[in-house]
């Protein structure tokens, strides 16, 4: 547990130190800051972060972009050009920690450490790469998930865009979104959503890390079915209920 | 107990996803009866409640009585296991005598019949009366069924919580005892 006021910082754009700029930073209370930690080697360019993932580098060039168009017009936003875009210095990350709140609690948040090992093995195991809940739309979406999707988290990363005036660095996590059985709604008698992979490859999506909400527990039923299960955490239960 | 309750239902349902069609009714009602009950017990401890969060609670327990007899077998006490077994004994001994009687007048395929129909008779008769003996009217049970009333009535629960006094006996009395000088010290 840690104290919320440690972690009321701006997500998403921030200051980087080597540049000498600085920007305001804007208090916000319904955002806390994530952690990225466990930077990943040989990642320093999109072409090279695509490598150690396995992920095709015109598919990562199109999700970046499609990204970059949905976010708001301003100064920091990324390049729209793929030729500036590859250029751009790109960190990559092993394990993003999200700060949820404690359900009813307004001073208390838990950590949750969603690790992500892309293509490389945990642990002498298989690689990993932990579920979590992204909120991709409203309330309507989704069917009973309210707009919550369920993901793989492929690999937290920083990309700065040095071609801007304050050379702002922006957190994004690369995501494989997973299928929603029978449009999301709760099976009838357990009250449980059941998720699984997408048949093509289309299912990569790119997304801020505050928009990755917690980690999700998924079960599984079949080798490519879970079951989703949001009583682990009674804010999820409330909240998809 | 909270962390099982958290993760039982989703582990179940990942159990029992397609059961052939024989079993489909039990496996739905023990389905529905864990569920709802996961769900009163996450509801449980909220810190406050509205009357719509009451409802859900007081439905979820409803489905709970309704769905709960999928597991009345299993409530069996040890008294009534020892009845069902005396039962048993008699009935199989009288049988025993009586077969040894007729032995030499039946054939092989015939006594294994009469054998295989005595079996069912006496299972039916211990399900039977398992099922008049056993029940689910314990306190804890009992309990459940008035924690609308006690919400609406002193508010939330949680605040009545025993579990921050039960805690103090894990460090909070005992780092004090073990900085005491040990005389006397429940003085």
């Amino acid at each position: 547990m840690q104290t919320i006021e440690a972690l009321w910082k701006v997500e998403g754009v921030m200051v980087v130190e080597d540049s000498g700029m600085e920007m305001p930073t804007v208090r916000s209370h319904s955002t806390p800051r994530r952690v990225l930690k466990g930077r990943m080697k040989n990642t320093s360019t999109l072409t090279e972060l695509c490598r150690a993932l396995d992920i095709h580098y015109s598919n990562m060039m199109k999700e970046i972009l499609r990204f970059i168009r949905q976010t708001a017009a301003d100064d920091w936003r990324l390049p729209a050009d793929p030729a500036e875009l590859g250029l751009l210095p790109v960190e990559g990350f092993a394990q993003l920690g999200i700060p949820v709140p404690d359900f009813q609690e307004t001073d208390r948040v838990q950590i949750h450490r969603a690790r992500c090992t892309g293509t490389k093995a945990f642990r002498h195991g298989g690689s990993r790469n932990n579920s979590v809940w992204v909120q991709t739309g409203g309330e309507a979406n989704y069917g009973d998930l309210r707009g919550h999707m369920v993901a793989r988290l492929l690999a937290p990363f920083k990309i700065s865009n040095i071609l801007s005036e304050g050379a702002a660095v922006h957190r994004l996590a690369s995501v494989r979104i997973l299928y929603l059985i029978k449009s999301g709604t709760f099976h009838i008698h357990s009250g449980h959503i059941r998720v699984g992979n997408w048949i093509n490859s289309q299912d990569m999506r790119i997304v801020s890390i505050g928009a990755v909400i917690g980690q999700a527990q998924v079960i599984p039923t079949s080798e490519q079915e879970w079951i989703v299960n949001h009583r682990i955490d009674l804010r999820m239960f409330n909240e998809i209920y | 107990m909270r962390d099982l309750s958290r993760s039982i239902s989703a582990v179940l349902a990942s159990t029992l996803p397609n059961p052939d069609s024989s079993p489909y009714q039990d496996f739905k009602s023990a389905l529905k009866c864990i569920s709802a009950l996961v769900d009163f017990t996450l509801m449980a401890p909220y810190r406050s409640h509205t009357p719509d969060t009451l409802s859900y609670m007081e439905s979820y327990l409803q489905t709970f009585h309704w769905t709960k007899v999928i597991f009345l077998e299993f409530r069996t006490l040890k008294a009534t296991r020892a009845q069902a077994n005396g039962q048993d004994r008699e009935p199989r001994k009288l049988m025993a005598d009586q077969r040894a009687m007729e032995v030499r007048h039946r054939t092989v395929a015939h006594r294994r019949r009469l054998a295989d129909q005595d079996r069912v008779e006496r299972s039916d008769r211990r399900a039977d009366l398992i099922r008049r003996e056993n029940h689910f009217n314990s306190m804890k049970m009992h309990y459940l069924t008035h924690f609308a009333s006690h919400v609406r009535r002193f508010g939330s629960i949680s605040m009545y919580s025993t579990e921050i006094g039960e805690l103090a006996h894990k460090d909070q009395i005992k780092d004090g005892y073990r900085r005491s000088n040990k005389n006397e010290a429940s003085r």
